[in-house]
């Protein structure tokens, strides 16, 4: 059931029990008021139990907006019937974090929540400035065989692009460089992330290109915009991936493709010191588990897009080398993975000294293995990508 | 007569922009201050690293102080809007004509605003079942005061019924 005022949509969810809230919700008058009203009030009394009210996707509210909301929190309060009024914000969108959490004064039984506050177990680290050179390292040593890749996986120019999760923008900058499209937005949640992405397209001399902040499961993007949805390296992450992806779906034109990239860290091979190595990338594939991070999310992504009913997937391993790849590259990004495994990850999970050591002794030989003239080590990305379905047209 | 304080402003060095506009048009089509807020605020959070938030957050700050004020000024009157940063807050200004009947009351409440709000006048305004029968967006501005922390200044040329309101949004605020 669907209300839509001019620049707004009310939606509710009968699965969820939830109202979402998208758009601009600057009401004028009393008869819109009223017929927000009622809308909400039908809902209400169709509910049982708990009714959310999600604001994820609403980009901004009046006055009357608010106070349409409190007379709504009145009629519940008044009827008594819902054990529970769940108000969702977002972090992104400041009018929500400031002013909703007035609502649970009107009333005990409102709950008022910001959906993206530790949304993700490793939030703090991955959105932490100390993550960019990680990702910067990593583009270095992907970008030269991804570029191929992605045109594989059906980039072309003049295409609409959207990165989700982008990171430090590096990746949808070098896309909107040299692979031509129309225009490429990236979005990520982290603000340093996304203030050293806009620093970097200044640098890069990018124009059709914009950096959004914003929650991968509510973008503030239209429905069937673009030709082009990539996610890399991100769903791996999150607990949820599907409600991601859900969203990477929503964004893509029927017809358009969803790339989506993912770590396997039991595809790490390496001679000589193969059993420390080996037993390194196990350690810090398990630590990294307890923070909610999958780094052997690759095998799954082909399951994850035949769920979602994509078409025409395709699947392809980016395998970089020490033959295919310079080697102080490689191990300038295995540095950042040993610092980001034994000090970030190990702080947090509060690893002893002990722990901490076998684990800087197992980056130290991948490290002697990478700059060894004859050694040899391996670093596989899954890289998956489906069709959405021409049929979603008739959406 | 003067309501707050009123930060000085040094317009040589002071990021700042005016506009002007008649009141009808934002009368006429209530839209338009929602496109100006959004325009103010996109202008405005371009310089500042959290531009999303920055956004956002003046965006609503300043919708809301257009809302009140259309209401307020004649409609064949013309409204000033001007906007500078200062290094602890951004200024936003509107200066306007005010309907003779209403002059009393506006002031007495943006004097309320600028002293101290009440918590129970703001939860009273956010409750109301009926608009105040006095037309002018009490809540919003409230609002400014109670969830953004703005403090209010006001000016009033008694001969001319023109106002000027500021409000000053810490920049604590705009950068999260």
């Amino acid at each position: 059931m669907k209300y839509a005022g001019q620049t707004y949509t009310l939606n509710y969810d009968p699965l969820d029990q939830q109202i979402n809230f998208d758009g601009i919700f600057r009401l004028a008058g009393d008869d819109e008021v009223a017929n927000v009203f009622a809308y909400l009030t039908t809902i209400h009394d169709a509910v049982q139990g708990t009714l959310r009210l999600s604001f994820r996707r609403l980009r901004y509210i009046n006055a009357e907006g608010m106070r349409t909301l409190s007379l709504f929190v009145a009629f519940a309060r008044g009827r008594n019937s819902l054990q529970l009024l769940k108000v969702v914000a977002s972090g992104v969108l400041a009018w929500s974090v400031k002013l909703l959490p007035n609502l649970s004064n009107l009333w005990e039984r409102v709950e008022f929540s910001v959906y993206d506050h530790n949304f993700y177990e490793s939030q703090q680290l991955i959105e932490d400035t100390a993550f960019i050179p990680l990702l910067r390292n990593q583009t270095r040593v992907l970008w030269p065989h991804e570029r191929a890749l992605m045109q594989h996986h059906g980039l072309k120019r003049g295409m609409r692009v959207a990165d989700i999760c982008c990171g430090c923008g590096d990746v949808p900058l070098l896309i909107a460089r040299e692979l031509k499209p129309s225009f490429v937005v990236g979005v990520d949640h982290s603000e340093a992330a996304v203030s050293y992405a806009r620093t970097l397209q200044a640098e890069f001399g990018v124009h059709n290109s914009e950096f959004q902040r914003g929650d991968a499961t509510a973008l503030m993007l239209d429905d069937h915009s673009f030709d082009f949805v990539s996610c890399r390296l991100s769903l791996q992450i999150f607990s949820r991936p599907e409600q991601i992806l859900r969203e990477l779906m929503r964004i893509t034109r029927p017809g358009g493709r969803i790339y989506v990239t993912g770590e396997d860290y039991d595809l790490i091979v390496a001679h000589p010191e193969e059993a420390a190595i080996r037993h390194t990338y196990e350690r810090t594939a398990a630590l990294a588990a307890e923070l909610g991070i999958d780094l052997r999310n690759g095998r799954k992504l082909y399951g994850m897009l035949n769920d979602a009913r994509l078409e025409a997937i395709r699947v392809d391993q980016l395998v970089v080398d020490t033959s295919n790849t310079p080697r102080e590259d490689f191990a300038a990004m295995v540095e950042q993975w040993r610092n980001f495994a034994t000090f970030s990850v190990g702080s947090s999970l509060k690893l002893n000294d002990q722990e901490r050591d076998q684990l800087l002794a197992g980056y130290a030989a991948h490290l002697r293995t990478i700059e060894r003239p004859n050694g040899y080590t391996t670093w596989t990305t899954m890289v998956c990508s489906g069709q959405k379905p021409l049929a979603h047209r008739a959406e | 007569m003067e309501i707050g304080v009123f930060a000085h402003v040094d317009p040589a060095s002071a990021f700042s922009f005016a506009i002007a506009l008649p009141t009808l048009d934002l009368q006429r089509q209530w839209g338009r201050c929602n496109l100006l807020a959004n325009y103010v605020a996109e202008y405005v959070a371009y310089q500042f690293p959290q531009r999303e938030w920055a956004e956002n957050l003046i965006s609503t700050v300043t919708n809301e102080f257009l809302e009140a004020i259309a209401l307020l000024a004649p409609a064949q009157s013309e409204l000033f809007i001007r906007c500078f940063q200062l290094p602890e807050t951004l200024e936003l200004e509107l200066e306007h004509r005010v309907e003779a009947e209403l002059v009393d009351l506006y002031m007495a409440f943006l004097a309320e605003l600028a002293d101290s709000l009440q918590e129970a006048h703001y939860f009273a305004l956010l409750t109301a079942t009926e608009r105040p029968a006095v037309a002018f967006n009490q809540f919003g501005l409230a609002m400014l005061v109670h969830d953004f922390s703005a403090r209010i200044a006001a000016r009033l040329d008694p001969q001319t019924k023109r106002i000027c309101v500021r409000v000053s949004l810490p920049t604590r605020e705009i950068t999260g």
